[in-house]
């Protein structure tokens, strides 16, 4: 493990990068060792730097939930970051490009708990009872590591590389929802560019909500009622680029816009 | 003296009908002949056609290709291409899919449609929703004659755009083609997930590609025909299968699932 003046140092240079909007070179590159365990600690570190100057986490995103991303990673287990209240942008809504760095955008099933739900040991059957309901929703990802060039970890502590989320207006009660057979089109500017089902993340979005909640569950922390999850990409994500609109429609869940001015 | 150019096209057409007997993959005429046209490899595929017939083989439809944008961008041709199926194509739901007959089969899911009656004149998709039978889950199965899978578009359509077999789901999503878009699609292999996906990326609707064929045949003065079978497209990539596989495709309350032998 690191040392806590490393880790420091490097939650400090994140929360720099992205105040300025300039990224910097990957953490892992200075320090190879870095595990996942040094890479939540920074991204615990810069939570509680957010939570003391007023912060409010509203929930978590789940990340590295495809086949792909995690042959591409070689980690087989979704990593997450959080959610703050300003990251949310209302559907529909316009977002200067210039407050992010290198933004991408993808598809999700997202869920809004009625009731917390406190890991270790939360099965399937847990998170079902838990969520008050489900809505489709965009993810604009961003990285404050330059190009991309990022490891496992290195998205780890850059809190899942997330930026902003859109929920959208259509509610869904999990009843009878079959979500692994839910269908998404990404499109940009009218042309679908990604398609793909709920099966792709971890066979259904809930397995990767149970991931998550176990995992907050090591640091005795519980998802609370209200918290919003976003389960994980669906298919691939694009380039986001100044003056495009980007919608995301699912099977159920309806459509979710977004454009960047 | 070289040959004349409808000589040279009648054996094109026969290299590929015997790389099929023998099961021995040829390489790309586009290779060899750069001025190899789009339109001498259609003729090429009506001469192949009329051999099929002149065998006892009847048409039982046709199947589209190039049918998301990006691929159309990536090639540059802005419409879809297409093949025809014969009879002896179908591969009856639950039967086994052999390769003894194939050179290497890959598989890839799509939405079939089956016509109820004949139609010419169409010019939107309401025009088409009264000739309709069946719109539902298909497995294409595809073989390419060339070496590799490596083609140029004139060659894909001299060889009948890779056709080698399809097998038919049994739900019909007739009642509900408003969410046709956005069914989610997942192919698994072997209990894995491979692929996702939803009919929007087959031209942001399927029936669109259908439209495409029906205005396509009746320029050349035929038509689709009642009963006939239509492949609207791929959705995912397609995955290579080999004997031993199991191949499973489902969709809402649908599953097409099958041993590979």
């Amino acid at each position: 493990m690191m040392s806590t003046t490393d880790l420091g140092a490097l939650a400090e240079s994140l929360r720099s990068a992205q105040e300025l909007r300039s990224p910097i070179a990957p953490l892992t590159t200075a320090h190879p060792q870095m595990t996942e365990e040094d890479a939540y600690e920074i991204q615990w570190m810069n939570a509680a730097n957010a939570l003391r100057s007023g912060h409010r986490v509203v929930g978590y995103k789940i990340g590295l939930t495809s086949r792909e991303a995690q042959k591409h990673f070689q980690v087989f287990k979704p990593d997450y970051g959080h959610l703050f209240e300003e990251m949310a942008v209302g559907c529909g809504g316009a977002t200067p490009r210039e407050k992010l760095i290198q933004p991408k955008i993808e598809g999700e099933i997202a869920f809004v708990l009625g009731r917390d739900l406190q890991g270790p040991g939360v099965t399937a059957a847990d998170v079902l009872r838990s969520i008050d309901f489900v809505v489709g929703s965009l993810e604009i990802i961003d990285s404050r590591i330059e190009n991309w060039k990022i490891k496992a970890a290195d998205t780890i502590a850059d809190n899942g590389s997330s930026a902003l989320f859109v929920l959208g207006p259509q509610r869904r009660s999990i009843q009878g929802l079959d979500l692994a057979t839910i269908g998404m089109a990404l499109s940009q500017n009218g042309e679908v560019m990604v398609t793909a089902s709920g099966a792709a993340v971890m066979g259904n979005p809930v397995n990767a909500v149970v991931v998550l909640a176990n995992e907050l569950g090591t640091r005795n922390i519980g998802l609370r009622a209200g918290q919003v999850i976003l389960s994980g990409s669906l298919g691939g994500m694009i380039t986001v680029a100044k003056g495009d609109s980007y919608t995301a429609e699912f099977l159920s869940l309806g459509r979710v816009d977004v454009s960047f001015t | 003296m070289s040959p004349s150019p409808e000589v040279k096209l009648k054996e094109i057409a026969e290299a590929l009908q015997r790389a099929r007997l023998d099961k021995n993959p040829i390489p790309q005429f586009t290779s060899q002949m750069p001025d190899f046209s789009l339109e001498d490899a259609y003729t090429v595929q009506n001469i192949c056609r009329e051999s099929d017939i002149g065998a006892g083989l009847s048409i039982a439809g046709y199947k589209m290709g190039l049918t998301s944008k990006a691929k159309q961008r990536d090639v540059k041709v802005f419409e879809p291409i297409s093949g025809y199926l014969t009879d002896k194509m179908e591969l009856p739901l639950g039967q086994p899919m052999e390769t003894a007959s194939r050179i290497h089969p890959r598989v890839e899911p799509e939405i079939a449609v089956v016509m109820k009656t004949a139609v010419t004149g169409a010019h939107r998709i309401t025009d088409l929703i009264g000739a309709l039978e069946f719109v539902g889950p298909a497995i294409e199965i595809l073989d390419s004659r060339y070496r590799d899978f490596a083609f140029r578009l004139p060659d894909v359509v001299a060889d009948n755009t890779s056709a080698s077999g399809f097998i038919l789901g049994t739900t019909n999503y007739l009642n509900r083609l408003d969410d046709l878009p956005f069914l989610g699609v997942t192919l698994m292999k072997n209990g894995e997930v491979l692929e996702t996906g939803a009919p929007a990326a087959v031209l942001g609707n399927p029936l669109i590609s259908l439209l495409q064929l029906v205005q396509t045949l009746e320029k050349r003065n035929q038509r689709l025909e009642a009963g006939q079978v239509v492949l609207t497209g791929g959705i995912t990539a397609s995955i290579s299968v080999k004997a031993a596989d199991w191949i499973e495709m489902t969709m809402p309350s649908s599953v097409i699932r099958f041993p590979v032998i």
